[in-house]
């Protein structure tokens, strides 16, 4: 199969990028014609202390098609570890980190391009078939995004439950279909623009560059609906496009 | 949409605590043996920095979401109770308060040892205030103390998310009437709304706390009434706050809660300084 392969991504506002806590992988990918394709994000929590990592850890590992908790935790307090910390950096290691995670995996077998995606919290996969949302998951209201979703923790004892949390959705996908996969702020946004016929896919089709959607993402960060609340959150933004 | 402004380092907020530290703090919660009022909400606001500064922790350090001010009043009137070097300082930035606790303690923390069983798990307990208990309760000028942090804060911070005052006290004001400064305090506002005015009392009798009530009807004296006329009502998100804590409250409830047990004096700091939106 041949597809396109882009990703956005942009700190919240008044962050510097090395402060961004998102994490996405591949990369990139090779221009070429690939029997199957996987690719994540991840959102590290803002409360916990070095989710970034965790998150980078969670995607790279989910290509590589390794699901050994254990050892990432491990990776993970390797990472972290051994500097001399003060007191508060040494109990907020102690409490772990906490990351969103979402995967897609594509594979074609006799012409036929099947995908399966799987979530816990609330980064969002799309597909968008004809300029419309046909499947979104793990959440599909926007309404939904206030809550404090379930997150994979570096510590096994804040996982207890997460296999009930976990989302998967499969299916077959046809030419011309485009996977979306995105974090929160971002998903919500789109949820919510897409019931108010707002036409935010059309929106999002056009972009081309990362000045593009920093245009867009500002402009909605500081619109406002009547209610005052603004259109969409301030937070880091993930956003990678598969298209068929 | 009032209390919905970010919490950041380009626009951070402030906690002012109120501690009365009058004679009666020496007697202890309920009847009988228990802890002593002054050593409870010692411990409990000693824990309330300590969380404060985990939430503001990052990989890179502190952020300054908060700049905190912990002031006493008692026999020597009204004064930042730190101790240690920030003796003597007010209003000051969080990152200031996790670096410079005037000790770090040993203490037991009981914890599930993973086997149906409890152990004993040495943790560090960072301790900024120290517990006093003499003299009256000049409860007017602690307020008119915070009113004056607060009103220099908002006048260099005019967009932040408002400061929060949470003021601590088992007894009457010994110095006049605190009504009147306590409504000026409510009055100041930010850009995103008006100061938010709490007052936790604590007993020494066995009574039930009454948490977050909503009328002055159902309380038992012209003294809860009057901390109750003191206190803010709850915003939004505070409320949704209360509820996910499993406390059944009405629709206005404010930030007050009479006859406050040492388990209600910790419940309510967290939730009346929990952030909706730090960034």
């Amino acid at each position: 199969m041949k597809l396109s392969y882009r990703v956005f991504w942009m700190p919240k506002a008044g962050l510097s990028t090395e402060e961004y806590e998102d994490a996405f992988a591949p990369q990139e990918i090779p221009e070429k014609d690939l029997k199957e394709f996987r690719c994540a994000v991840s959102d590290g929590a803002t409360e916990t202390s070095f989710s970034g990592l965790w998150a980078k850890i969670l995607c790279e590992a989910f290509l590589e098609n390794s699901s050994d908790r254990a050892a990432l935790q491990a990776l993970w307090l390797k990472e972290v570890s051994g500097k001399n910390l003060p007191w508060y950096a040494e109990e907020k290691l102690e409490a772990g980190a906490f990351a969103s995670f979402l995967g897609l995996y594509l594979k074609e077998e006799k012409k036929t391009i099947s995908w399966t995606a799987n979530a816990v919290g609330d980064s969002c996969l799309f597909l968008i078939r004809e300029k419309k949302i046909l499947l979104a998951m793990p959440l599909d209201r926007w309404e939904s995004f206030d809550y404090t979703p379930a997150l994979i923790s570096t510590k096994e004892t804040s996982n207890a439950g997460l296999e009930k949390e976990e989302k998967r959705e499969s299916g077959i996908a046809r030419r011309g279909d485009i996977f979306y996969l995105m974090t929160d702020a971002i998903s919500k946004w789109l949820l919510r623009r897409e019931e108010e016929h707002k036409d935010a896919i059309e929106q999002l089709e056009k972009i081309e560059t990362a000045e593009e959607l920093k245009t867009l993402v500002d402009e909605q960060r500081q619109s406002k609906d009547e209610q005052g609340r603004t259109l969409m959150t301030n937070d880091d933004i993930t956003w990678t496009r598969i298209a068929l | 949409m009032p209390y919905t402004a970010e919490i950041s380092r380009a626009n951070p907020s402030c906690i002012v605590i109120l501690i009365d530290q009058s004679g009666s703090m020496e007697d202890p919660f309920g009847q009988g043996a228990g802890k002593r009022k002054a050593d409870g909400v010692a411990d409990a606001v000693n824990r309330l920095l300590q969380n404060l500064v985990i939430k503001c922790a990052k990989s890179e350090g502190i952020r300054d979401y908060y700049h905190v001010a912990v002031m006493g009043y008692g026999e020597r009137g009204v004064g930042s109770v730190f101790s240690g070097v920030l003796s003597g300082k007010e209003l000051i930035p969080i990152s200031e308060i996790a670096n410079n606790p005037a000790r770090v303690e040993q203490r037991n923390k009981k914890v599930d040892d993973g086997a149906g069983g409890i152990i004993d798990q040495k943790i560090k307990f960072p301790v900024w205030i120290d517990p006093v208990y003499k003299g009256g309760t000049p409860m007017c000028e602690a307020l008119r103390q915070a009113k004056r942090l607060v009103s220099s804060w908002l006048h260099q911070h005019t967009g932040c998310f408002p400061p929060i005052v949470i003021n601590i006290t088992d007894g009457e004001a010994t110095d006049g009437d605190p009504e009147d400064t306590a409504e000026q305090l409510r009055r100041m506002s930010s850009e995103d709304g008006n100061v938010l005015l709490f007052n936790l009392h604590i007993s020494s009798s066995n009574h039930a706390p009454i948490e977050f009530p909503d009328s002055e009807n159902m309380l038992p004296d012209d003294y809860a009434r009057l901390l109750f006329r003191m206190s803010s009502q709850l915003p939004d998100y505070m409320w949704t706050m209360v509820q996910e804590e499993g406390i059944i409250i009405s629709d206005n409830p404010r930030g007050f809660v009479f006859n406050a047990d040492l388990v209600s004096v910790i419940r309510f700091l967290t939730i009346g300084t929990r952030p909706s939106n730090l960034r």
